[in-house]
């Protein structure tokens, strides 16, 4: 055997360690600052809106309902005709249509009053449907698709 | 329907007035001076509205409501006609939602020329939103109480105690 032959072995002193621990680059906003600038960041903005946005916001939304109060009394007025109008308009279709029924009474079925507890003259508004009875499906249907967001 | 032959409904011609025919621009325009040109007869014909909640007996209050608004507004056209007009188109052209702050400039212009003209100033800001006091001449409409003939008499209150019969009363 030839002595000359060198095997093929670790450095002296062995090989170095295999660094295999995570090492993460150090940031600067870690736990307490960053909660501390979420904290001043939204105390700054809160601050700012209440103090010099939300009262235009307030202002504006003031002087509109104004508006829309001062102008109510004339559009109440002028609905409240239209309606009783309609009103009237629909109990004579009704007694039109129904007239050889016979023992056919407008408003009642078989001679009973929807409310029957209410006195003679009392006026009580017709549901939706029976207002938009003769009118075209569609726009009953979006009257009270209306209604129903207004609600 | 529920309206039978007994319910009065007022007539056509009764229903039939003068409307104050304008586009929603040309009301918001208004709408301030009006309120306060027309403030007695609105707040009549609310509380009225709101007292009797019944369109019926509030139609002459109605009317005069119409009738004061319509008046209001020939004024407006006779006077400040020109103006009127360039706020109303102002509102409608700049917001979708005939909002003030686009307009501030011609609403100056139409205030000043209804203060020079009508001697009507704009109300302060809030003033249709405050809370008012209406003293009316109608008298306060009857409120009737709800009567039921077979309610259960009320318990006097020395009837007296029968003994418990699980040995208390609170059971």
């Amino acid at each position: 055997m030839d002595a000359t032959i060198k095997q093929d072995l670790p450095p002296p002193g062995g090989y170095e360690k295999i660094q295999y621990a995570r090492n993460p680059a150090k940031t600067f906003f870690r736990g307490g600052r960053l909660l501390a600038g979420f904290i001043i960041l939204n105390g700054c903005t809160t601050y700012y809106y209440f103090n010099h946005i939300y009262p235009g916001i307030l202002h504006r939304r003031v002087e509109k309902k104004g508006s829309h109060l001062a102008t109510l009394p004339l559009l109440l007025a002028e609905q409240d005709r239209a309606f009783l109008k309609h009103c009237r308009a629909l109990r004579d279709e009704e007694e039109k249509l129904m007239a050889n029924v016979p023992g056919w009474e407008v408003g009642k079925w078989n001679g009973q009053p929807i409310y029957k507890t209410l006195d003679k003259d009392v006026f009580s508004n017709p549901i939706l449907s029976e207002y938009y009875c003769h009118a075209p499906y569609m726009d009953f249907y979006k009257k009270a698709m209306e209604e129903a967001i207004q609600v | 329907m529920v309206l039978t032959k007994e319910i009065t409904i007022p007539s056509e011609e009764e229903l039939t007035v003068q409307e104050v025919e304008i586009s929603t621009p040309g009301l918001r325009a208004a709408s301030f001076h009006m309120g306060k040109a027309c403030e007695n007869v609105n707040n009549e014909f609310m509380l009225c509205r709101q007292e009797c909640q019944d369109p019926r007996k509030c139609l002459n209050e109605g009317k005069a409501v119409t009738a004061c608004s319509l008046d209001f507004f020939r004024k407006i056209k006779k006077n400040c006609a020109v103006e009127f007009t360039q706020f109303a188109n102002c509102l409608d052209r700049s917001s979708p939602d005939f909002s003030f702050k686009p307009c501030r400039k011609t609403q100056a212009v139409f205030d000043k020329c209804m203060l020079d003209n009508l001697k009507i100033e704009r109300p302060y800001f809030g003033y249709f939103s405050e809370v008012k006091v209406h003293h009316t001449e109608r008298p306060r409409p009857e409120v009737k109480k709800q009567e039921y003939p077979d309610a259960p008499l009320p318990v006097p209150d020395d009837l007296p105690l029968q003994p418990a019969k699980f040995g208390k009363r609170s059971l």
